[in-house]
C-alpha cells in the first residue's frame, strides 16, 4: 500500500506553524512529560509505561490515542508481545539494539516505522498508531493501530438501485479504499495520500487506475488539491468547492457519489476518484453534465429499457425546470398556443383567483420549496407532520378557498415529481434556482424570454469545464463516440471505446482484434 | 468577474424596466369562437356579432368547489356591433364588452346571405392581418338569414354552437358528400386567383327563429329551432351568384376531389318505388385540360369504390353481372351529377373548379392568353367525363331476403 | 486549455445556423411566386462559388481575418478604410436582420413591448457569449443546431402529417424563368448565401482549415435545400398569394396544422425557429464587428469592445427604418443592389485578382504557404 506515500508535503506545510520541528529527546520522562503538555493533558491521551523483558530495567512506554485505536489489535499485538513475549530481552542488551529488535520483529502489526521529529511523532498519534518511546532512545516507534468505533458498511441512502450492489462508501477511508479495490484487483489501482486542512489534518486520498488515466489530469487534481488552504475539510464538500474549475455557477462541476461501484466504473473510464476520511461520499473527476443523469442501474439492466430510463430522467430534469415557466408564459402571453377546450377551462379556473398568475405560481413554487426543505430538516418525528400539513394546505385548502387554481397545483406538483426524478441530487437541485429566474423571464417576455434563457444556459454552461473536459461533452463540441452512452445506452458489449472527453491514456477496453469476437459471441446462444 | 457583475447589473435595470408590457391575465381575454357577419343598419356597411364562451358557465367541469353555484348563464354569449369594416365593429364591442375579444380560437366564420351577395373579396382581410389569426377557420354562409341568429343559436349536443357547427360540416363532409369544408385559406386563394371561384357551404336556421337563442330551446328533445346544412353557395368575382343543391354539390365535389363518402340511390329493375344504395368512400379525380382550337377541353375521369348499403329489391348479386349493371348504372348517375354541376357553372360562367388554375399549371403559355377572357372560355369549353366505379363488396349479406309474395 | 479553435462540426453548424437564421422566417424568393424555391437553388450556386472565393483568399492569408488581408492586398491607406466600411456593413447588416427578428416578434407576440428592449436583451445576451470567446459561441451554437434542425424537422413532419401538402400549389414549374433569375440574382444570391463573408472573419479560427472549407460547402448546400424545401412548404400549405403577401410566411404554414384536432396550436416550434435562428445569425454579425474592430484599431481586449458595438446594434436596429414596409423595400431592392452585390462580390474578387497579380508579379509579401 502506498499510503503515506505523499504525506510529507502536507506535513512541510504546518511545520512552519508549529514552534519549529524539533528531534525528539532522548529522556523518556521528558519526552512523555512534553507529549502531555503538547496535548493538553488530555484525558483520552494513554501513557503505559513499563520494563522490557524479565529483569530489566530497560523502560519503554507505548502511547496512544484511545478511541481511534483498535483496541484488540493494540493489546494482541503491541502490548502482549511488547510486555510478555518479549523473551529475546533476557539477556541484557544494549538500548540501540532491543531498538532494532522491536522495529524488527518484536512489534507484530503492520506498517512499523520510525519517527526523529516530534511532529512526525504526533501525527502518527493522532493517526491512531501505538507509539513506543523508550528511555534513552531519541527515536520513536509507531505501530498501526488505526481502528477504533466505526459505522459498518449500509445500504446508499441518495443513490438507491434496484438491480445492483448494495454496499456504500462508509466514514472510514480504509474501508472506502478497500472497497474499491476489492472490486478492481489489480496494481494499477494507485492512491496517492495527502493531508488537508491545517488543524482537522484530514486524510485526502486520490485513486486512479495507472495507465489508463491521463498523466495531465492527474497532475491538475494533485495541483489543486496541494493548493487547499484551510483549518479544517469536514466533508468532501469542502474539497469539491476548492477544486472545482469554476465557483459562480449553479452546476455542479465535481461528481459526488457514495457508491464504490459507481467509482470503480469511473476509474475504470479513465476518471480520477478523490476520497476523503469521515466521509461517505467521493468525488469523480472530470463529470460532464450528463454524467449526473446516469444512474448506476443503466448498466446492471438492459441497454434498451436502460436507454429509456435514461431518457426518461433528462426529459424529467427539462420538466422540472420549465414547467412553471411555460404555464405562465403560455397563460399570460400566448393563450393561442393553448388549445380551446383547455383554454377554457383555465380561464374558468382563473376568474375567482385574487392574485396574477406570476404571483399564484411564484407563491406556489416558494411554498413547496419551504415544505421540501422542512421535510428534510425536520426531527424524523415531525417529518410526517410536516407532510401532512403541507399536502393539505397545497393541495386542498388553497384551491378550496379560491386562492390558486387547480391547474397550478397540477403544475407544482408535476415540477415536484420531476426534480425528484433525476439520478444525482446535486443536479436537480440546480434546477431548482434556475426555475426561478425562467418564471421571471416567462412572466416578463412570455416564450420568447424563456428561450433566451435557455440560449444564456446553454451559453454558461459552454463556458464550464471540469479538469479540462467541457461541461457539455460529448455534445459541444461533438464526440460520436462518446454518444453510445450519453442520451442512450449501447449494449455493454458494444462501449469498447473508453469516452473520448476525458482523454483516456487507452482508450479502448477491447483490443481491436478481439472485438469481433465480442460481438459475435452475442449472437450465439450459450452453450 | 467585475465584468460579470457589470453586465448582471445593466441586465438587473433591464428588468426594473420592464413593466410586463404584454404580460395579460388570461381572464383578461374574451374567447371568441364564432363570428357573423350581416349587413348593416343606420348607413354603416356591417353588423357583425361575435360568439363568445362564457368560461364561468363551462369551466365548472369535475365540480372543482361547490362555489358560485347559481345561474351560471349559457354557454356562449353574443355582442354585437356595427361599423364600416371589421376591425371598427370588434373595437366597437369593446363598449358592450367588458373583456378583449380574442381571436385565436375562432372556428367558424358566418357570412350572412345578403352580405354575400353583396361581395366579400376583402372581407377576410381583417381575419387574415390579425396577429392571432388562424387560417383554418371554417368559413360558411347563411343562407336565407341572419348570421347573427345562428350566432345566438344554443345547441344541445355540442355546448358552443359554433363547434356543433362545424363538426356538422365535417361529419357531413365525410358521409353525404353534399357539403364540405372550406377553410379562410381556400376562400381567399380562390378569391385571388383568376382561375378559380370559391364555393363555400350553406347553413340555415329552420323550425322556429325566435327559440334559437332561448335556453329552453335546448331542453327540449326536438328543438323548436335547428341548424341544417343547405347548400354550396357558389361566387363569382367574391359575389355570391347562386346556391348549388343536393346532388348538384356532390357533383361539383366529384370534380373538386374532395368527396369522403357519399351514397347513391339507384332505381332497381323496372320499379322505382325499390332501390339499391350504394355508399361510396373511395375516390379518385383525375383532371386534365387542354386547348384544342381556342376552346378548352375539359376531361375528367372519376374512379370510384364503394359497397352496397342497403337493396330492398331482390337482385341476385351472387351473379357478377348484375353488380356490373350495379356499376353501369351509378356510372351513368355519376356523369349526370358532374355534368350537371358543369352546366351550372358554365351558365352563370363561374369556374367554381379551378379549370383555369389547372390550365395554368398545365399550360402557363396558352393560359396566359386566355387568362383575360377566361370565365367566357369556361363557359363555352368542352367536356368529357369517364366514370368507373367499383362496388367491391355487399355488406354483411349478399341477397336481400326473399319475399314469398 | 482554452485554445479558440472551432472545428469543422462546428464550423458547419455556425454556417447552417446562419444561412436558415432569418431567411426561412422572412420567406424567400417569394418574388418569383410558385417557383421561389427554383430560385432559391439557382442562387446557392453562386453562394458556393463565392465561398469558393472566400476560401481561396483564405489560403492565401491563412491567418488573416477579411479586415486584416484586404490591408495586405491593397495597402493601409486603402485598406483600412475599407476594413471599417465592412465593419460599417456587419452592423449594418446585423441590425437589419436584428430588426426583423424584433419587428417579427412584436407583430406575432410581443406587440406592447418597446423593441428596444427586446433588442437589448437580445444584444446582452449575445454579449456574454461573445465575452467567452468563440468557442463559447461555436459550442452553443452546436447544441442550438440540433435544437433548431429538430424543431425544423418535427414542424415539417406536423405539416405534412395534417394532410396540408398540395403540391398543385407549386405547379407550374418553370413558368417565368426571366422572373427566376432576377429573383435568384441578386435578391436571393445575396441574402442569405452572400452574407456568408462575414464568416472570412473567422475563418482564422477554424480548427482544421482545409476539411473546414469543405465542410463549409457542404453547409451552404445543406441549408440551401433547406431553405428551397421549406419555402416549396410554405407555399405548398397556404399557397403562393398567401404566403407572398405575409411577412412572416412560415408562422401561416405553421398555424394550420391540425392533426385530429389533437396537435394543433404548434406556434411554440414557430418561435423556436425564429428566435434560435435570427439569435446566432445576429450573433455572428456582432462578433464579426468586433473582431475587424479589433483588428483595425488594435485592441487587444475585445470583451471592451462588446458594449459600445453592442449599443450600436441596439439603437442602429431601432432607426434602420420607420415601418416594416420602408424596412422590407430597403431589404428587397435597395440593399442587395447597392450594398450586398459589391461588398460581398465585387470586393473580394478584385481583392483576389489584385492577389492572384500581386502574386504573379513575385512581389507579394505573403507567398503561398
Amino acid at each position: 500500500m502506498r499510503f503515506f506515500h505523499r504525506s510529507k508535503r502536507g506535513r512541510q506545510a504546518s511545520e512552519m506553524e508549529r514552534s519549529g520541528d524539533i528531534p525528539l529527546n532522548d529522556d523518556l520522562e521528558s519526552n512523555i512529560k512534553q507529549l502531555k503538555k503538547e496535548l493538553g493533558y488530555s484525558p483520552d491521551l494513554v501513557v503505559r509505561s513499563f520494563d522490557l523483558g524479565k529483569n530489566s530495567d530497560f523502560r519503554v512506554a507505548v502511547v496512544y490515542m484511545e478511541g481511534i485505536v483498535d483496541e484488540k489489535v493494540l493489546n494482541q499485538w503491541v502490548m502482549k508481545t511488547l510486555m510478555i513475549d518479549s523473551g529475546e530481552f533476557d539477556q541484557k542488551i544494549s538500548k540501540e539494539e532491543a531498538l532494532e529488535l522491536i522495529k524488527k520483529s518484536a512489534l507484530s502489526v503492520g506498517n512499523v516505522e520510525s519517527h526523529r521529529s516530534w511532529n512526525q511523532m504526533i501525527d502518527a498519534l493522532l493517526n491512531g498508531q501505538a507509539i513506543v518511546l523508550g528511555e534513552g532512545w531519541s527515536e520513536a516507534i509507531s505501530g498501526d493501530t488505526t481502528g477504533g468505533e466505526t459505522k459498518p458498511i449500509t445500504e446508499p441512502q441518495s443513490q438507491t438501485v434496484v438491480r445492483g450492489p448494495k454496499d456504500s462508501f462508509t466514514e472510514t477511508l480504509q474501508t472506502n479504499l478497500g472497497l474499491i479495490r476489492r472490486r478492481l484487483k489489480t496494481p494499477n489501482l494507485w492512491v496517492e495520500n495527502t493531508n488537508c486542512g491545517k488543524i482537522s489534518r484530514t486524510k485526502v486520498s486520490m485513486v486512479y487506475i495507472k495507465g489508463l488515466a491521463n498523466e495531465e489530469l492527474l497532475n491538475t487534481v494533485r495541483k489543486r488539491l496541494e493548493k487547499i488552504e484551510i483549518d479544517g475539510i469536514l466533508e468532501s464538500g469542502y474539497i469539491e468547492e476548492f477544486i472545482q474549475d469554476k465557483a459562480w455557477t449553479p452546476f455542479p462541476t465535481v461528481f459526488s457519489t457514495e457508491r464504490p461501484d459507481i467509482v470503480s466504473g469511473n476509474l475504470l473510464e479513465g476518471r480520477v476518484a478523490i476520497l476523503v476520511d469521515n466521509t461517505p461520499f467521493a468525488l469523480v473527476v472530470p463529470t460532464t453534465f450528463f454524467q449526473f443523469f446516469q444512474s448506476v442501474e443503466d448498466y446492471y439492466q438492459r441497454f434498451d429499457i436502460a436507454t429509456f430510463t435514461r431518457l426518461i430522467r433528462y426529459f424529467s430534469y427539462l420538466v422540472s425546470l420549465v414547467t412553471p415557466a411555460i404555464y405562465i408564459a403560455l397563460t399570460s402571453f400566448h393563450p393561442e398556443m393553448i388549445p380551446t377546450p383547455l383554454l377554457i377551462k383555465l380561464i374558468g379556473q382563473r376568474k375567482e383567483i385574487p392574485f396574477p398568475a406570476l404571483v399564484e405560481a411564484l407563491a406556489m413554487e416558494f411554498s413547496f420549496e419551504v415544505i421540501r426543505e422542512a421535510g428534510v430538516r425536520a426531527p424524523r418525528v415531525l417529518s410526517g407532520a410536516v407532510t401532512i400539513v403541507g399536502a393539505i394546505v397545497l393541495g386542498e385548502t388553497v384551491v378550496r378557498a379560491g386562492l390558486a387554481t387547480p391547474s397550478m397545483v397540477i403544475v407544482v406538483a408535476i415540477t415536484a415529481i420531476a426534480s425528484f426524478a433525476s439520478a444525482s441530487f446535486p443536479i436537480s437541485i440546480s434546477a431548482r434556482l434556475i426555475r426561478f429566474l425562467l418564471m421571471l423571464l416567462g412572466a416578463f417576455f412570455g416564450l420568447f424570454g424563456i428561450l433566451l434563457a435557455m440560449i444564456l444556459l446553454i451559453a454558461h454552461m459552454n463556458t464550464l469545464y471540469s479538469f479540462g473536459t467541457p461541461y457539455l461533452a460529448p455534445f459541444a463540441p461533438l464526440i460520436v463516440n462518446d454518444q453510445k452512452d450519453t442520451l442512450i445506452r449501447v449494449p455493454i458489449w458494444a462501449l469498447y471505446r473508453r469516452p473520448k472527453s476525458i482523454h483516456p491514456v487507452q482508450d479502448t477496453k477491447v483490443p481491436e482484434g478481439k472485438r469481433h469476437l465480442t460481438k459475435r459471441r452475442k449472437g450465439r446462444r450459450p452453450r | 468577474m467585475s465584468k460579470i457583475l457589470h453586465w448582471l447589473c445593466i441586465a438587473s435595470i433591464l428588468f426594473l424596466l420592464t413593466g410586463c408590457w404584454n404580460y395579460r391575465e388570461l381572464d383578461d381575454w374574451s374567447v371568441v369562437t364564432a363570428m357573423g357577419v350581416d349587413k348593416g343598419e343606420k348607413g354603416k356597411r356591417y353588423r357583425v356579432s361575435y360568439q363568445v364562451v362564457n368560461s364561468g358557465s363551462l369551466a365548472g367541469g369535475g365540480g372543482q368547489s361547490g362555489r358560485g353555484t347559481g345561474t351560471r348563464g349559457t354557454p356562449t354569449v353574443t355582442y354585437s356591433s356595427t361599423g364600416d369594416n371589421l376591425y371598427e365593429t370588434i373595437v366597437n364591442t369593446n363598449l358592450k364588452a367588458p373583456r378583449k375579444l380574442f381571436f385565436a380560437h375562432q372556428r367558424l366564420l358566418l357570412i350572412g346571405e345578403s352580405v354575400a351577395r353583396e361581395g366579400i373579396e376583402h372581407l377576410l382581410d381583417r381575419l387574415e392581418r390579425d396577429e392571432h389569426g388562424r387560417l383554418n377557420i371554417i368559413v360558411m354562409v347563411v343562407r336565407d338569414g341572419q348570421a347573427e341568429s345562428l350566432i345566438n343559436f344554443l345547441s344541445p349536443l355540442e355546448r358552443i354552437s359554433a363547434y356543433s357547427l362545424s363538426e356538422t360540416l365535417k361529419v357531413a363532409e365525410q358521409f353525404t358528400g353534399m357539403n364540405w369544408v372550406t377553410d379562410l385559406s381556400e376562400v381567399i386563394n380562390d378569391l385571388s386567383s383568376k382561375g378559380k371561384e370559391p364555393l363555400v357551404s350553406g347553413v340555415k336556421l329552420i323550425g322556429d327563429q325566435q327559440m334559437g337563442d332561448q335556453q329552453t330551446n335546448i331542453q327540449e328533445s326536438r328543438l323548436s329551432a335547428r341548424t341544417e346544412l343547405n347548400g354550396v353557395a357558389m361566387f363569382k368575382k367574391g359575389k355570391l351568384v347562386r346556391w348549388l343543391e343536393g346532388e348538384r354539390a356532390r357533383g361539383v365535389a366529384f370534380i373538386l376531389n374532395r368527396l369522403q363518402g357519399t351514397l347513391l340511390t339507384l332505381g332497381c329493375d323496372g320499379s322505382e318505388k325499390e332501390t339499391v344504395g350504394i355508399y361510396l368512400n373511395r375516390f379518385t379525380t383525375k383532371r386534365s385540360i387542354r386547348v384544342r382550337k381556342n376552346k378548352p377541353v375539359i376531361r375528367i375521369d372519376v374512379n370510384s369504390e364503394g359497397s352496397i348499403g342497403e337493396m330492398d329489391c331482390p337482385l341476385n348479386l351472387e351473379d357478377p353481372r348484375q353488380i356490373e349493371r350495379l356499376q353501369q348504372k351509378s356510372n351513368q348517375k355519376i356523369k349526370k351529377d358532374i355534368r350537371e354541376a358543369i352546366k351550372t357553372a358554365q351558365k352563370s360562367k363561374s369556374d367554381i373548379f379551378g379549370f383555369g388554375e389547372l390550365l395554368h399549371q398545365q399550360d402557363p403559355q396558352t393560359w396566359r392568353s386566355l387568362k383575360k377572357d377566361w370565365p367566357r372560355h369556361f363557359a363555352k369549353a368542352r367536356i368529357e367525363i369517364k366514370v368507373h366505379t367499383f362496388i367491391r363488396l355487399t355488406g354483411m349479406r349478399i341477397n336481400t331476403y326473399p319475399n314469398p309474395r | 486549455m482554452e485554445s479558440a479553435k472551432i472545428t469543422p462540426m462546428q464550423w458547419f453548424c455556425l454556417i447552417f445556423l446562419f444561412e436558415l437564421g432569418s431567411s426561412i422566417v422572412v420567406g424567400l424568393g417569394l418574388e418569383a411566386k410558385q417557383d421561389a424555391w427554383i430560385a432559391i437553388l439557382l442562387a446557392m450556386i453562386g453562394g458556393l462559388i463565392l465561398y469558393g472565393v472566400f476560401g481561396s483568399l483564405h489560403r492565401h492569408y491563412p491567418d488573416l481575418t477579411l479586415t486584416g488581408y484586404i490591408r495586405c492586398i491593397l495597402g493601409n491607406i486603402l485598406g483600412w478604410p475599407l476594413g471599417l466600411v465592412y465593419i460599417v456593413y456587419f452592423i449594418y447588416i446585423g441590425s437589419r436582420v436584428l430588426r426583423d427578428i424584433s419587428t417579427l416578434l412584436t407583430t406575432a407576440w410581443l406587440d406592447r413591448t418597446p423593441l428596444v428592449v427586446i433588442h437589448m436583451m437580445l444584444i446582452l445576451s449575445m454579449a456574454y457569449i461573445l465575452y467567452h470567446g468563440p468557442k463559447v459561441l461555436a459550442k452553443t451554437n452546436q447544441i442550438y443546431f440540433y435544437v433548431y434542425v429538430f424543431s425544423l424537422l418535427l414542424s415539417i413532419a406536423l405539416i405534412v402529417a395534417s394532410g396540408l401538402i398540395r403540391l398543385d400549389f407549386l405547379l407550374p414549374v418553370g413558368e417565368d424563368w426571366g422572373l427566376i433569375l432576377s429573383t435568384a440574382y441578386p435578391m436571393v444570391y445575396t441574402f442569405p448565401f452572400g452574407e456568408t463573408i462575414v464568416f472570412t472573419m473567422m475563418l482564422p479560427y477554424l480548427k482544421n482549415p482545409r476539411s473546414g472549407l469543405k465542410i463549409g460547402w457542404l453547409a451552404i448546400i445543406i441549408s440551401g435545400l433547406f431553405i428551397s424545401l421549406l419555402s416549396a412548404i410554405d407555399i405548398s400549405v397556404t399557397g403562393a398569394h398567401i404566403a407572398s403577401r405575409s411577412p412572416f410566411p412560415l408562422m401561416s404554414t405553421m398555424t394550420k396544422v391540425n392533426i385530429k384536432d389533437f396537435i394543433q396550436r404548434v406556434d411554440m416550434l414557430t418561435i423556436m425557429i425564429l428566435v434560435i435562428g435570427g439569435f446566432f445569425k445576429i450573433v455572428i454579425f456582432y462578433f464579426a464587428a468586433v473582431l475587424g474592430t479589433a483588428d483595425l484599431f488594435r485592441i487587444k481586449d475585445r470583451g471592451r469592445l462588446l458594449l459600445p458595438i453592442g449599443i450600436i446594434f441596439v439603437f442602429l436596429a431601432m432607426m434602420i427604418s420607420s415601418s416594416l414596409s420602408e424596412h422590407l423595400k430597403q431589404g428587397l431592392e435597395i440593399v442587395p443592389r447597392y450594398l450586398h452585390l459589391p461588398l460581398q462580390t465585387g470586393i473580394p474578387l478584385l481583392l483576389l485578382g489584385v492577389s492572384w497579380i500581386k502574386r504573379r508579379m513575385g512581389r507579394s509579401q505573403h507567398p503561398r504557404p
